[in-house]
């Protein structure tokens, strides 16, 4: 929650109060002595009656957002509506195009709600100031413009198994809403975002859960702003998926060992077809992320032959996106250092295509049986 | 009740006086306080323990910080100098009738409180009660704005009423205004505008203030002091008034001459009318009546006065009678209405960035250094070349 700054101390907004006639907000601290408080209006129809504990909040961060973009997030697999997604900037203006729609206006009248009794906020709101929201100042904000809003509805969530946040934050990059507030990200151009009404959102492969270092990658690292260095930080999800294929090949082979499919001549030749790392990046995009976007891997085999010939290494240039990723990683761990000026832009485009394949590879990655 | 000290606040320019009185004569003085005191708008509050607690500190004596009260201007008896006026005629004034409450206004709602609750179950304490002591103070002659400020200022923990409560009071002598075939409606009155001529009153207080800052942010800066401290510098309540009807007027002028020269264009009557499509605005009144429009007039205007490009409204309604479409009327409009549309679609903040497009246009109109003096179809084009640099 926001914080109340008193003399040496600062204590926590645990208390918001709707004044209906006059459409604010009176937020304060329930044990607050002095009583101090803080008004803050609500400019939008008023659509109450919802309890707040049904709905979970999330915020996230973009650098190109429009105040139009509201949209009703899905979830892929289920398909159905699980809450809205809409900048913060959409819950204090009238001037949207959904600042009528009944739907929106429950989503945002919680939100608002929450987002005053957000524990994540740590604004500190000084007696006898006014604040906003969000607003053009930041200093009277008390969250900053760039701030998007996810609401979840509780009830819908009860259908996806193990729901957690987290496993959808490749998703949420894809789509332009990162987890934190950076700057050097890519503005998502998106066309069609004018017609559209929805955004899905898709969670990362079961298999892949527990792997901490997507949630680490995807609430920091990935905003790494060295080329090298967030080319190699993408690398390690390539690493990891190979890994994975590694050990399953390996449990598929030794089945079949076991159950004298095949005999233990057999059992080294299929180990060394498929141990070394171009074999397995191979399969990772022939059997295990089969339904990747073509354009998106077409995106990347562009950007990367336009990097090796950048880097004088024409006869690397190819058509198999697994060959020329596995160039370029290994041009970037053996040479570096020789890299011409103007190739360092061509990385950083690079690297930008790069997060997309990454994404789709997550969400997609299957043990093949 | 005495009188304990006399200050003068040269901020204000008001006398403010410390009183001693009893509890009793505090209740009967501050019976109205509470009742149609458009500063202090009845809030939802909760009464828990800070209110209990309040409550038996009162019975057992303590001593409450001094409650402010305010005799408003109109009320002090065409009394000039407040410096030096007698404690009897001070006494006098401290009346129901004269009084409102700058600070203080739960500490009064939980006595009022008390004082209820002891009529109905002990008279004894309550009489006791009533023997207490409370210090008063009470500026002498404050007119809306000294009040305002002075709410604002004194900072004690608790915000009385929003920003946009504030404007409304700080302005709310222009409600009341009427001129040549002009009205303006609170929202709250629930009218939708329906013709030129009827503007919703924050709107055009918004149009007003960005002429005197000079900038098309509209009046959700923060430092409402600064919206105070600009009505200060207009010397007098007289000229604010003046200069205010001059901005209405000119403006009216301006949506009538537009609607004229496109002969009251509607786009419903288009041959491009599309019932599903988003547009700004059904015509001319509809798009220009609008806060974004209003502001980035006045923003406009203000800053092509203080460049010595204009001289004022009586020069802006001089050009008003040149201006022209220079193509079809109706073209021009729509392509304004679709740069319109472009930004509500893609602006980071719509609102903002209308505002700073119609400024732009209005700019680019009145400006006459500029390429596109009194050209509509000009205006329109540059001024949203301008809007995409700037963004």
């Amino acid at each position: 929650m926001p914080l109340i700054s008193l003399y040496n101390d600062t204590i926590q907004i645990d208390k918001v109060i709707l004044d209906k006639p006059l459409s604010l907000f009176e937020i304060s601290n329930s044990q607050d002595p002095d009583d101090n408080s803080f008004l803050i209006d609500y400019v939008l129809p008023i659509e109450d009656g919802y309890n707040l504990t049904n709905y979970e909040l999330y915020t996230y961060f973009s650098q190109d957002v429009s105040e139009n973009d509201i949209f009703q997030v899905y979830e892929k697999h289920i398909d159905k509506r699980i809450g809205w997604i809409f900048p913060i900037t959409s819950l204090v203006s009238r001037e949207h195009s959904k600042s009528s729609d009944i739907h929106f206006l429950k989503y945002a009248f919680i939100a608002f709600q929450l987002l005053l009794l957000d524990s994540n906020n740590r604004k500190i709101l000084e007696i006898g100031k006014q604040y906003y929201l969000t607003s053009h100042y930041e200093e009277r904000s008390i969250y900053p413009e760039n701030t998007i809003v996810l609401v979840l509805c509780k009830d819908c969530l009860k259908e996806i198994n193990n729901f957690e946040i987290n496993h959808y934050l490749p998703s949420l990059f894809f789509n332009g809403y990162y987890y934190k507030n950076a700057i050097n990200v890519k503005k998502v151009v998106d066309d069609k975002k004018n017609t559209r009404e929805r955004v899905n959102i898709t969670k990362i492969s079961e298999e892949l859960n527990d792997e901490q270092y997507i949630y680490d990658l995807f609430q920091e690292l990935i905003f790494e702003t060295h080329p090298f260095v967030k080319f190699h930080l993408l690398y390690q999800i390539v690493e990891m998926l190979i890994e994975k294929i590694l050990h399953n090949e390996i449990k598929i082979i030794s089945a079949k060992l076991k159950e004298r499919k095949i005999y233990a001549r057999d059992f080294k030749d299929k180990i060394a077809k498929f141990e070394p790392e171009n074999k397995r990046i191979n399969k990772l995009f022939v059997e295990y992320s089969r339904n990747i976007d073509k354009e998106i891997i077409n995106n990347l085999k562009g950007r990367c032959n336009d990097f090796l010939k950048s880097v004088n290494r024409n006869d690397e240039i190819c058509d198999n996106i697994d060959k020329i990723i596995y160039s370029v990683r290994n041009f970037l761990v053996h040479d570096y250092r020789n890299i011409p000026k103007e190739s360092v832009k061509l990385l950083i485009e690079l690297n930008y295509s790069f997060e997309k394949l990454c994404v789709y590879m997550l969400m997609n990655f299957k043990r093949t049986e | 009740m005495k009188i304990v000290n006399k200050l003068y606040d040269k901020r204000i320019n008001a006398q403010n006086v410390l009183l001693e009185m009893t509890i009793k004569e505090y209740s009967d003085i501050a019976v109205n306080i509470t009742k149609d005191n458009e500063y202090q708008r009845k809030r939802v509050k909760g009464y828990g323990t800070v209110y209990k607690l309040l409550k038996e500190d009162l019975k057992s004596g303590c001593l409450i910080p001094p409650i402010v009260l305010a005799i408003r201007i109109e009320k002090m008896k065409n009394i000039l100098d407040t410096k030096n006026v007698k404690d009897d005629l001070i006494l006098s004034l401290i009346k129901p009738e004269n009084l409102i409450i700058l600070d203080g206004l739960q500490r009064t709602l939980t006595l009022f409180d008390l004082i209820n609750e002891l009529i109905e179950t002990d008279t004894q304490e309550l009489e006791s009660l009533y023997q207490h002591l409370l210090r008063i103070e009470v500026y002498m002659g404050l007119n809306k704005i000294a009040i305002l400020y002075r709410m604002l200022t004194l900072n004690t923990g608790q915000t009385p009423m929003s920003i946009r409560h504030q404007i409304e009071i700080l302005y709310s002598d222009y409600l009341n205004a009427t001129f040549e075939g002009i009205s303006l409606f609170r929202e709250v009155e629930d009218k939708k505008t329906k013709s030129i001529g009827e503007y919703y009153f924050k709107d055009v207080i918004e149009g007003f203030n960005s002429y005197l800052d000079r900038d098309e942010l509209g009046i959700n800066r923060t430092e409402l002091l600064e919206n105070i401290q600009n009505l200060e510098t207009l010397s007098s309540e007289n000229e604010n008034m003046d200069l205010f009807k001059e901005y209405i007027k000119t403006y009216n002028s301006l949506l009538k001459k537009f609607d004229e020269l496109s002969e009251h264009w509607d786009y419903r009557n288009t041959t491009e009318y599309d019932k599903s499509q988003y547009v700004f605005g059904n015509n001319i009144f509809e798009t220009f009546s609008k806060s974004q429009a209003l502001t980035g007039f006045g923003a406009a205007i203000g800053k092509l006065k203080y460049n010595k490009v204009l001289y004022g409204f009586e020069e802006v309604n001089d050009l008003i009678k040149k201006i022209h479409f220079a193509d079809n009327a109706s073209k021009i409009i729509l392509q304004l209405l679709s740069y319109l549309t472009m930004i509500r679609n893609n602006a980071k903040n719509i609102g903002y960035y209308q505002r700073v497009y119609f400024m732009y246009f209005f700019k680019e109109l009145f400006n006459s250094k500029g390429e596109s003096f009194l050209n509509i179809d000009e205006a329109t084009k540059n001024a949203f070349d301008l809007y995409t640099i700037k963004i």
